[in-house]
């Protein structure tokens, strides 16, 4: 095992893949250079590789988007990043409409064997157009995987996975995670999609989360043993198609749950998940889903005002504690 | 044409007062006493202050994620920006949108924006409104925005619709550490212009003269009903000041130099012409830092927001 940076896990992700097979190929904005990615990423990919394979592009979301669909039709596998999880409307056709469909609408002959990374900006001052995160659009997308990695070691098995795949992925980061540091094995390992992640075990109350809203989960469920109520931690790790077994099971067993995602509240992931609960896993419920999540207002510029609008561990102890009652 | 005097003094006066007031914002951000996503335009002082004598105080004015500078030129609200960036409720946007989305609908300015690009199409919009109300448009971004498609979409339509807008592009050959060279085709985004056979040219955005001598020429031909040019500046941002968006530094120090630089160059240029005396230096300097103590004060005196009210506005009304 090694100790390292979720930033670093996942370069080398890149890099590993990136050896093992030459068709893998990185486009995006200042990937290289004297930049190296806006948060480092890919810093130094560009030298090792060249600039045929680690390409930087213009600000075109759209052409970036269409060229991972393209030339994942044509038999590359392309891993592109959009700078921030904001920009993801402007490749909302590419990825929706485009790689979305194609394998379905080509009768199957089609694959679309893209990734599409993106760094969600949350927990930091920088107004609404490029803090908060929109994942809840993926879910609502046929023929779209997501995956949310909270540590190195599923950011980097998860990525692996995601560029061998055969589907359209989309890699989704947070800054807030990529200096959180974590144990990676030495040997190669993947970390399969569609497969859920029991972070820690309970037997009272299930909190489903991803990404940001799991160090938040592990923190309110340390400080709740105190007060005697056991809290399971149930990292979805992939967003869609979401582990409905791992839910159902964990369900069962504490018949309570909380659902944590640092998303707008309404229509968000953990709706979706509160959905499949009360269609699939009513029987089991002993109190009401609670849904943890941001309010639907766009992220102000404003320490004070954001405070208000956004979550962590103090309303996961709320939600935790009205489920208790 | 050619700018008289007094309209000269006032355009450094104008770029005294973003470059004071840029300055005090990376200083205080750096020190950590205000907070956010500052996107300074040191360096690029002379584009503001310059458009602000072609356009009309009642004309439209969008621009691009770099647009404080603008936003003082138009004569927006001094104070109210000062307590943006501090966060306060007397804020131009009430302490929510910082100093990214500066915006003064009082003086038609929208002159914020972090999606870059986006605001092409918006200055497009504009135009539809300032074509009937007999206004124009002044659309302001970065070279690197011109990339997106949303400017060829925005470009042919204005032409085809003969929009009064005035594309200008503050070229500074750098977009979060990329160049050009790397990004972009064609060795002048003016050209572009002559693909919709509109007029286009490229001109010094360091030198107030000549961006105005050219910028006029087309407000004319915008203004007479014949539809949109394209005005390209060539500048250079100062890419270390708050958030250390890498740049070579000898093209930094080059940027930066008193032979480059728009203030130091316009005032060998005024002093030469006898226009400038150092007494008069001193008082444009002190003006400057007057109105910057006066916009400080305003903004460290006013109130900070209640938690709750970033609650409020998402509707206009309350649903
Ligand atoms: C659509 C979009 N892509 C990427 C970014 C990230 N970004 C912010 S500023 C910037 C560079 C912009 O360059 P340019 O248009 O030349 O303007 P400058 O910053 O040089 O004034 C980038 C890539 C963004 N905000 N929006
Ligand atoms: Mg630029």
């Amino acid at each position: 095992m090694k100790n390292m940076k979720m930033v670093d896990a996942i370069r080398e992700a890149l890099r590993e893949e990136m050896l093992h097979d030459e068709d893998v190929f990185l486009l995006g904005e200042a990937l290289g250079g004297v930049q190296g990615g806006s948060f480092r990423v890919t810093k130094g990919l560009d030298e090792e590789f060249g600039k045929a394979r680690v390409v930087d592009t213009a600000i075109s979301e759209a052409a970036i988007g269409g060229v991972a669909v393209g030339a994942a039709a044509y038999g590359m596998r392309p891993v592109v990043e959009i700078m921030f999880g904001s920009l993801m409307p402007l490749v909302a056709d590419e990825i929706h409409n485009q790689a979305g469909t194609l394998h379905y609408v080509s009768g199957g002959k089609i694959n679309c064997p893209c990734v599409i990374r993106t760094c969600n900006w949350m927990r930091i001052i920088s107004g609404p157009h490029h803090c908060g995160n929109i994942d809840a659009l993926w879910v609502n997308s046929p023929g779209i995987k997501a995956v949310a990695p909270s540590t190195p070691y599923d950011a980097k098995g998860l990525l692996k996975t995601a560029i061998r795949d055969n589907d359209p992925v989309i890699f989704l980061e947070y800054s807030p995670l990529y200096t959180k540091t974590g144990d990676v094995p030495e040997e190669e390992y993947f970390v399969p999609i569609g497969k859920a992640d029991i972070k820690r075990e309970g037997k009272d109350v299930t909190i489903i989360c991803y990404a940001t809203t799991v160090g938040d989960a592990l923190e309110s469920a340390e400080l709740m043993e105190k007060e005697g109520v056991s809290v399971e931690v149930l990292d979805l790790r992939t967003i869609i198609p979401y582990d409905k077994e791992a839910i159902r099971a964990s369900v069962e067993k504490t018949g309570r749950v909380v659902i944590a995602y640092e998303g707008y509240k309404t229509g968000g992931v953990g709706s979706e998940i509160a959905a499949f609960i009360a269609e699939e896993c009513i029987d089991s419920l002993i109190a009401p889903v609670l849904r943890v999540a941001c309010k639907d207002v766009p992220n102000p510029s404003n320490s004070i005002l954001i405070e208000n609008i956004s979550i962590g561990k103090r309303e996961v102890i709320d939600a935790i504690r009205r489920v208790m009652e | 044409m050619m700018l008289d005097m007094e309209d000269r003094l006032d355009i450094y006066q104008k770029m005294l007062q973003i470059r004071s007031s840029e300055l005090k914002m990376c200083e205080l951000f750096k020190k950590g006493e205000i907070v956010g996503h500052m996107l300074p335009c040191l360096g690029q002082e002379a584009i503001p202050s310059t458009l602000a004598k072609v356009y009309a105080p009642d004309d439209y004015l969008v621009t691009a994620h770099r647009g404080g500078g603008h936003y003082m030129a138009k004569g927006c609200d001094f104070n109210a920006m000062w307590a943006e960036l501090y966060g306060r409720a007397t804020g131009t946007t009430k302490g929510r949108g910082g100093q990214i989305h500066l915006m003064d609908m009082s003086h038609f300015a929208m002159t914020g924006n972090a999606v870059v690009g986006q605001h092409w199409g918006i200055a497009t919009g504009a135009g539809f409104v300032a074509r009937k109300r007999g206004k124009i448009v002044v659309a302001v971004g970065g070279e690197g925005s011109t990339n997106r498609g949303i400017f060829h979409e925005s470009l042919n339509m204005a032409t085809v619709q003969k929009l009064p807008i005035l594309y200008v592009v503050e070229f500074n050959n750098n977009q979060m550490g990329n160049t050009c060279e790397e990004t972009t085709a064609g060795t002048r985004i003016a050209n572009r212009a002559f693909a919709y056979d509109i007029p286009g040219a490229t001109v010094d955005g360091n030198d107030p003269d000549a961006i105005y001598s050219k910028a006029i020429e087309y407000v004319d031909h915008i203004r007479s009903g014949k539809g949109p040019c394209l005005l390209e500046c060539i500048t250079g941002k100062w890419t270390d000041s708050v958030s250390n968006i890498r740049q070579l530094p000898e093209v930094l120090e080059k940027i930066k130099s008193p032979e480059n630089d728009c203030i130091a160059r316009f005032e060998v240029k005024l002093r030469a012409e006898g226009i400038l005396t150092d007494a008069l230096e001193k008082a444009c300097k002190n003006r400057a830092q007057e109105m910057l103590q006066a916009a400080l004060t305003f903004a460290q005196n006013s109130p900070l927001p209640n938690p709750s009210d970033g609650m409020d506005d998402v509707f206009s009304q309350p649903v």
